[in-house]
């Protein structure tokens, strides 16, 4: 987790690829399903809302398990893991990123029963409840601030 | 002042791959509004400017790294290529009409050498060849 403006030991290089590639992807998927969940929200689509889903559970969950299997690989290279008080930035980044695992899952499980209760209804999109939808959105664009501030700390590493 | 530089930097880096992951998702077929893209198109170019001019002054204000490293020139390199390929698939999803419009293959393939310059760029700049 050393930062990008270093030269480091080349042994650490994939998990830092890894890591980094993990938080990017993070970052990303979770903005567009945001954005697919907040456009259903507004107009109660169906294909949004599944669009949602697939960006959650292609992009979003995989890049997250990513971002923290490296993250462990290289604490464990850096000697972080044997630490009993590792540095506030790595707290910041594990608090960052477990926080924003539980809101990724209860917005993937308020989209996912949202979307089921519309099949119920015989895929009526009016039937779509927008304050379920909404409220999972909202949930993703907390997850990207806590991504951001976790990015923050990464690069800055503040004691 | 490095550590503002290198978080505003990896900051566009983000914003950079969040464009690509959206134009990725276009290319595999899903109906993103036209409202939405602009969003998407505006970070990209945000992403690009902001990884080049941040990137530059990372180069000159770190001891050790100068803009002439060979790492920093394969990545100027890099980000002059990536630019071209990486606006064609927005641009033909536009003029397609936006949701549900088929882009040519020609257009696809040129967003999949976007990807791969993109994720060039990132392995050069943690691997650093020859610094």
């Amino acid at each position: 987790m050393i930062g990008f403006g270093t030269i480091r030991p080349g042994e650490w290089d994939i998990p830092l690829f890894l890591h980094v590639l993990g938080a990017f992807v993070l970052i990303g998927s979770a903005a567009l399903a945001a954005t697919f969940l907040f456009a259903a929200a507004r107009d109660g689509s169906t294909s949004n809302l599944r669009l949602a889903l697939r960006t959650l559970t292609i992009g979003v969950i995989p890049a997250w398990i990513v971002l923290r299997v490296a993250a462990e690989w290289i604490a464990d290279k850096e000697g972080f893991a044997d630490l009993d008080e590792p540095p506030s930035w790595i707290n910041i980044g594990y608090i960052a990123s477990e926080l924003g695992f539980l809101l990724i899952i209860v917005s993937s499980l308020l989209a996912w029963f949202t979307l089921r209760r519309v099949r119920a209804d015989d895929g009526d999109a009016e039937a779509a409840p927008s304050s379920a939808v909404r409220a999972a959105a909202i949930l993703l664009a907390v997850v990207l601030v806590l991504q951001v501030v976790a990015l923050w700390a990464m690069t800055t590493k503040p004691t | 002042m490095t550590d503002a530089l290198l978080f505003l930097h990896v900051l566009s880096a983000a914003a950079l791959v969040t464009g690509l992951v959206a134009f990725t998702a276009i290319a595999y077929g899903a109906s993103v509004e036209l409202s939405a893209l602009r969003v998407y198109v505006t970070l990209w170019h945000i992403g690009l400017v902001g990884v080049f001019l941040l990137g530059i002054a990372l180069a000159i204000d770190i001891d050790g790294y100068d803009i002439w490293d060979a790492w920093v020139l394969i990545a100027i390199a890099l980000w002059l290529t990536v630019g071209a390929f990486g606006e064609r698939l927005p641009g033909a999803y536009k003029d397609a009409g936006g949701p549900g419009a088929t882009l040519p293959a020609a257009v696809v393939r040129s967003h999949w050498i976007a990807v791969v310059i993109v994720l060039l760029m990132l392995a050069d700049m943690i691997v650093k060849p020859w610094a």
